[in-house]
């Protein structure tokens, strides 16, 4: 109960918007020791490979490595950030059920306007033939333009082997 | 055995295609593909007589491990096509860049011709082990990024040809802000805002702003003194700002007619008008004050012992002549200079100039003779 008291003193002196808007981080996060989300365990054979993406952890976000998703919402006073947020899960999902196996990076949307922009690195010894490929391409943008309301235009590239995107050994 | 048994893969696999193709109207090619695929899927069952039973039913045959022939396993995956190489290997030194990325687009490793890297390493086994950051080949942070590959100084320099046929020469009229002011004396500002969503329409780009200068409009003492009191305000810089309907043309509108509806009313004089005092005035009047009814009764007091006294010199007020009356007073010289003197005292506020001023026209409105002047 004691906990609490603070917390509603908070509450009153801080307005709700002001909770829910967060606006651009400038510095580098500080509070990092003890952090274990999204951190890879050293393996004991140390022979565990980790593209570049895995190896650096989340906090180094901004710092060693960028985001994944890059929009607007998050700026000061723009809105629809639960919506693009669940929009890009399903785009992920969406990519990783209809280019099965052959993804081998993350998948980085970026949206410009109304447009979606959806990159990744296929591995082209896994990739379907080429004709094929092509029709997957047609039938993700069409299906994404349908469902999510505007225009979606998938970047693809290729890389030869897993290896390429091998970072480290951990 | 084995031919039947394809065919009947292909079928189902085009059968699944086209379900999902037919909800989400696809791509036409794709349904061409289709219905190629059902009409070889017809051949195949009417080709395929081993395959019924005596009423001429087929028969389900269940595929086992093993089935699908070996050319076919490979022609599902390219791995056996050996590489393309990358384009950036057959690039001419002298090529033209603005062709090879004309616009906005991600980064690709096959494309751009620099041996790039981006990433950080923490110990110089990461990577390739060189003690570099990673490549450009498959790196995906450099997808991450915004990159202007699409505005080197040659793309500008074909955009800036592209245009240059809409543009037209800067009017000499308009060289100087003053210019500029005299000639468009209404200030419109809109804002446009750039986001990402489905959606281009931003409900924060309906307000419309007007700035001018009031002193731009044709305006009497009266009806500047009743802007001044509809406004609320008595700068000069007026900024009229709304974003009460849902469209900024709307908002547009509404300006216009709230700066033409302001502008009419204060030239409207209303039958209640007449009954203002000083202290409805936003300005100092001294036509309305008390001071004037004052000096007005005391002029005429010594007007009227003036005209006992034949002798001019010997007058208290010598610049009043005979036929002055109780309304011509206020046109007297030494009476001007005093209103004057006491309205810059009110408006302006007390200090060694207003004093002065305020002293020496009182002297001359009551013809008071120092020591000073006396002496000279």
């Amino acid at each position: 109960m004691a906990a609490l008291i603070p917390l509603r003193k908070c509450c009153q002196t801080i307005s709700i918007p002001y909770i829910a808007s967060r606006g651009i981080q400038t510095s580098v996060i500080l509070q990092k020791k003890n952090v274990r989300a999204g951190v890879y365990k050293i393996s004991t054979k140390k022979n565990v490979p980790l593209t570049y993406e895995e190896a650096k952890a989340p906090y180094k976000l901004g710092v060693e490595k960028s985001w994944n998703t890059w929009n607007t919402t998050n700026l000061k006073d723009e809105g629809r950030k639960s919506e693009t947020l669940i929009e890009d899960e399903f785009i992920r999902n969406f990519m990783m059920g209809t280019w099965h196996r052959m993804i081998v990076s993350d998948i980085v949307i970026k949206r410009k306007h109304n447009m979606i922009n959806i990159a990744f690195y296929v591995n082209r010894r896994r990739s379907l033939a080429i004709s094929k490929v092509y029709f997957l391409v047609g039938y993700t943008e069409e299906l994404l333009s349908c469902l999510l309301k505007c225009p979606v235009k998938l970047e693809i590239q290729s890389v030869e082997s897993d290896k390429d995107m091998i970072f480290k050994y951990i | 055995m084995a031919a039947p048994m394809n065919s009947r893969c292909i079928s189902c696999y085009n059968y699944s295609l086209s379900h999902v193709i037919n909800s989400a109207k696809v791509l036409r090619s794709s349904s061409r593909l289709v219905s190629d695929a059902a009409s070889s899927r017809k051949d195949a069952v009417i080709g395929s007589t081993d395959d019924k039973d005596s009423k001429g039913f087929r028969r389900y045959q269940m595929k086992k491990f093993g089935d699908i022939p070996m050319e076919r396993k490979g022609s599902r995956f390219t791995a056996m096509v050996k590489p393309i190489a990358p384009r950036y290997t057959k690039m001419p030194v002298n090529q033209d860049w603005t062709n090879v990325w004309p616009t906005a687009q991600t980064f690709k490793w096959s494309v751009v011709p620099l041996p790039l890297k981006q990433g950080y390493l923490k110990n110089k086994m990461e990577a390739a082990g060189d003690g570099l950051p990673p490549q450009k080949r498959g790196n995906t942070e450099l997808i991450k990024i915004p990159n202007f590959l699409h505005l080197t100084p040659k793309h500008i320099e074909k955009h800036c040809k592209a245009i240059k046929k809409f543009c037209t020469e800067w009017p000499s009229e308009l060289d100087t802000v003053k210019d500029m002011d005299y000639h468009f004396p209404l200030e419109v500002i809109t804002e446009d805002y750039c986001f990402s969503s489905p959606s281009v329409r931003d409900p924060r780009a309906r307000t419309v702003t007007f700035k001018f200068k009031a002193s731009d409009l044709e305006m009497d003492s009266h009806a500047r003194d009743k802007w001044q009191k509809l406004l609320k305000s008595r700068d000069d810089k007026v900024t009229l700002k709304a974003d009460r309907c849902p469209l900024r043309k709307q908002n547009y509108d509404y300006l216009q007619y709230l700066l033409t509806a302001l502008y009419f009313e204060s030239w409207k004089v209303e039958p209640w008008e007449a009954e203002m005092t000083q202290e409805d005035m936003l300005d100092y009047s001294w036509d309305l004050s008390h001071s004037k009814t004052n000096v007005v009764n005391i002029i005429n007091k010594y007007r009227e012992k003036d005209q006992t006294i034949e002798d001019p010199t010997k007058r208290r007020l010598p610049y009043v002549s005979d036929d002055v009356s109780p309304d011509t007073v206020t046109s007297l010289e030494p009476v001007k200079e005093y209103k004057q003197s006491v309205e810059e005292l009110n408006m302006t506020g007390e200090n060694i100039t207003t004093i002065n001023n305020y002293k020496e026209s009182v002297l001359k409105l009551l013809n008071v003779q120092t020591k000073s002047n006396n002496s000279s």
